[in-house]
């Protein structure tokens, strides 16, 4: 029998989603017991969400009546296989927006052998190490807000940031009165769909009269390393944190070719009359530093973090095509946030946090990029993001969580065009530059 | 409009706090305990960190590390606070994220002292705490060094 690629995703699903409830409600769910020398654990989630936006539409069509399209279905099973061998697998099927659309990934995928405390290896597809919070940005129940901040957890990097095939180290080693110190080290390869979140932010990065798109994308190389210091300086709480990342990936893509010399005219209006499409590969290179600090006190959490990517990227267009400027190009982003989060009792938690994203540290006000046409004059705020979140989380059940979030944003960096961003012509993006987005998301996790 | 909704959600954050002071946990005397297999006669508080952090993987004979705890209550709180510096919400949060993230396997969970003391007995490499009164001589007691 024929079927299509979306049936067979919807029956992926629903089987997902049958066994996962089948799971919830039996009497024991923590762990099944298999053979006598182990067991496996299995343990899920479940959540969904709803956003609402007064302008703009963040991630979803979520301006007007708000979307539903942002949910979340995991369920992982682990093993300890023998005393120092432990393997485990999760699988995922999320939705927001464009991306995800429910299908069935696996999440994570990993063998975990110990040698020391000092040294353990990993390989399978390893939570990437990006901060404090981002081996954990897909399970909701770990944190207070529905959205981390988007500046260093941005969503449409999720795919990208959030695992990576290949192997690693790991280990931690008592530093005295220093602390307690962790490393981790990962090689290998971030897989980057060609229609996600990565493509659809390098089709924003030109002019939408190009007609730039994304036809494949491909990851060369990507690594990851942290050091981190629990119990830093002998301060019960307190944790340091650095890491420094780097993807390397090609992306195939068409653009218009154009007739006429220049293309573009002295405002930077395309004058050029369109010929057709023609394939062109794009270089990107990515080094990410990050440093971090997270001080625990009581029910109490501040977390700050500071993070600068710089992007290298090349587009072998000619200057007919596109802006001097675009051609090569080699910036710094910054991001950084601080938050706040306070567990009054077992059922409530308030958080709040504020957080900055500038596309590019020498371009903040965005003047840059509209004299070299890469922004229309008046949408210079789609170059930062500047959003203040106040989060209320209840724990309705220990399986159960309610969350409430509002942000209010300055600015539409790190958003895409095609989630309705487009103004009336059909062609030109426009996005507010003040703007609230309202969430409320319900879990269930065992 | 804006200022409304501002408003509403500081309104709510005011009544949660209301609502939701904690009660202060009452200290009780505790003693950490392991399987007669493990090697260690004596334990310093940041080993015992590391064992229900889940850092510590292995003693030193090469047996592995199994961890107990007991389910909540003011004991658990008291252990979490002067050896694992966290309270009982960050602990479970802390192994909820290694579950979900494939970081480990979390401490087997123990309603009654009795039961843990049991467990440690019979299973290899196996380290709780109880209350002195729930010792038997079926398990070591594992000093703690200061």
């Amino acid at each position: 029998m024929y079927h299509t690629g979306g049936q067979i995703m919807n029956r992926r699903l629903a089987t997902l989603i049958i066994f996962m409830l089948g799971m919830a409600f039996s009497s024991s769910v923590q762990a099944l017991e298999l053979n006598e020398t182990g067991k496996v654990d299995i343990h899920g989630f479940i959540t969904q969400g709803y956003l609402f936006s007064d302008d703009n539409n963040f991630m979803a069509d979520t301006e007007g009546n708000g979307s539903t399209q942002f949910n979340e279905i995991g369920i992982n099973f682990s093993s300890d296989v023998s005393e120092r061998l432990r393997m485990g697998v999760q699988f995922i099927a999320r939705d927001l927006g464009k991306m995800g659309n429910q299908a069935v990934t696996i999440d994570w995928a990993v063998a975990d052998y110990s040698f020391y405390d000092w040294l353990n290896l990993r390989a399978g597809k390893i939570k990437f190490p990006h901060g404090l919070y981002n081996t954990a940005r897909d399970v909701d129940m770990l944190r207070t807000f529905i959205f981390l901040p988007q500046s260093v957890y941005t969503e449409g990097w999720r795919d990208s940031l959030n695992a990576g095939s290949g192997a690693g180290f790991y280990g931690y080693v008592p530093v005295g009165i220093v602390g307690s110190l962790t490393y981790i080290a990962f090689g290998g390869n971030a897989g980057m769909k060609d229609d996600g979140g990565e493509a659809r932010l390098l089709e924003d990065q030109v002019p939408k009269e190009l007609q730039l798109n994304v036809l494949a994308m491909d990851t060369k190389r990507t690594w990851g390393s942290q050091l981190i210091l629990d119990s830093a300086f002998s301060i019960d709480g307190l944790k340091l944190l650095g890491g420094y990342w780097g993807h390397e990936f090609t992306a195939d893509c068409s653009v218009i070719n154009g007739t006429g010399s220049p293309l573009f005219d002295a405002t930077n209006t395309l004058v050029g009359s369109k010929m057709d499409t023609e394939t062109r590969v794009f270089d990107i290179k990515i080094r990410s530093t990050t440093a971090a600090l997270e001080y625990s006190w009581g029910n109490l959490i501040f977390a700050t973090e500071y993070m600068q990517n710089n992007y290298r990227l090349k587009l072998p267009l000619s200057t007919r095509v596109l802006p001097s400027g675009m051609i090569n190009k080699d910036f710094d982003a910054l991001a950084y946030y601080g938050s706040l989060t306070y567990r009054f009792t077992d059922w409530f938690e308030l958080g709040a946090y504020y957080s900055e994203y500038f596309a590019n540290k020498d371009d903040k006000d965005g003047a840059e990029s509209v004299a070299e046409g890469t922004v229309k004059a008046g949408q210079e705020h789609v170059k930062w993001l500047k959003d203040s979140c106040v989060a209320l989380r209840f724990d309705l059940t220990p399986n159960w969580i309610l969350k409430l979030e509002t942000h209010y944003v300055d600015g539409a960096a790190l958003m895409y065009s095609d989630d309705g961003n487009i103004a009336a012509d059909g062609v030109t993006t426009t996005y507010e530059r003040y703007w609230m987005l309202y969430g409320a998301k319900l879990s269930y996790s065992f | 409009m804006r200022r409304k909704c501002l408003l509403g959600f500081v309104f709510l954050a005011i009544v949660g706090m209301y609502y939701s002071f904690p009660g202060i946990a009452v200290a009780d005397d505790l003693i950490v305990i392991g399987n007669r297999s493990v090697p260690a006669s004596e334990l310093s508080p940041t080993d015992i960190q590391n064992i229900y952090l889940g850092k510590k993987k292995m003693w030193d004979n090469g047996v592995k590390v199994e961890v107990a705890t007991l389910g909540g209550g003011e004991l658990t709180d008291r252990f979490l606070k002067a050896y694992v510096k966290k309270n009982s919400s960050m602990y479970n949060k802390y192994w909820k994220k290694q579950v979900f993230t494939g970081g480990g396997k979390p401490p087997v969970t123990f309603e009654r002292e009795k039961d843990l003391v049991e467990y440690v007995s019979k299973t290899k490499g196996a380290v709780g705490y109880v209350t002195s009164q729930s010792y038997t001589d079926s398990v070591k007691i594992l000093a703690v060094m200061h």
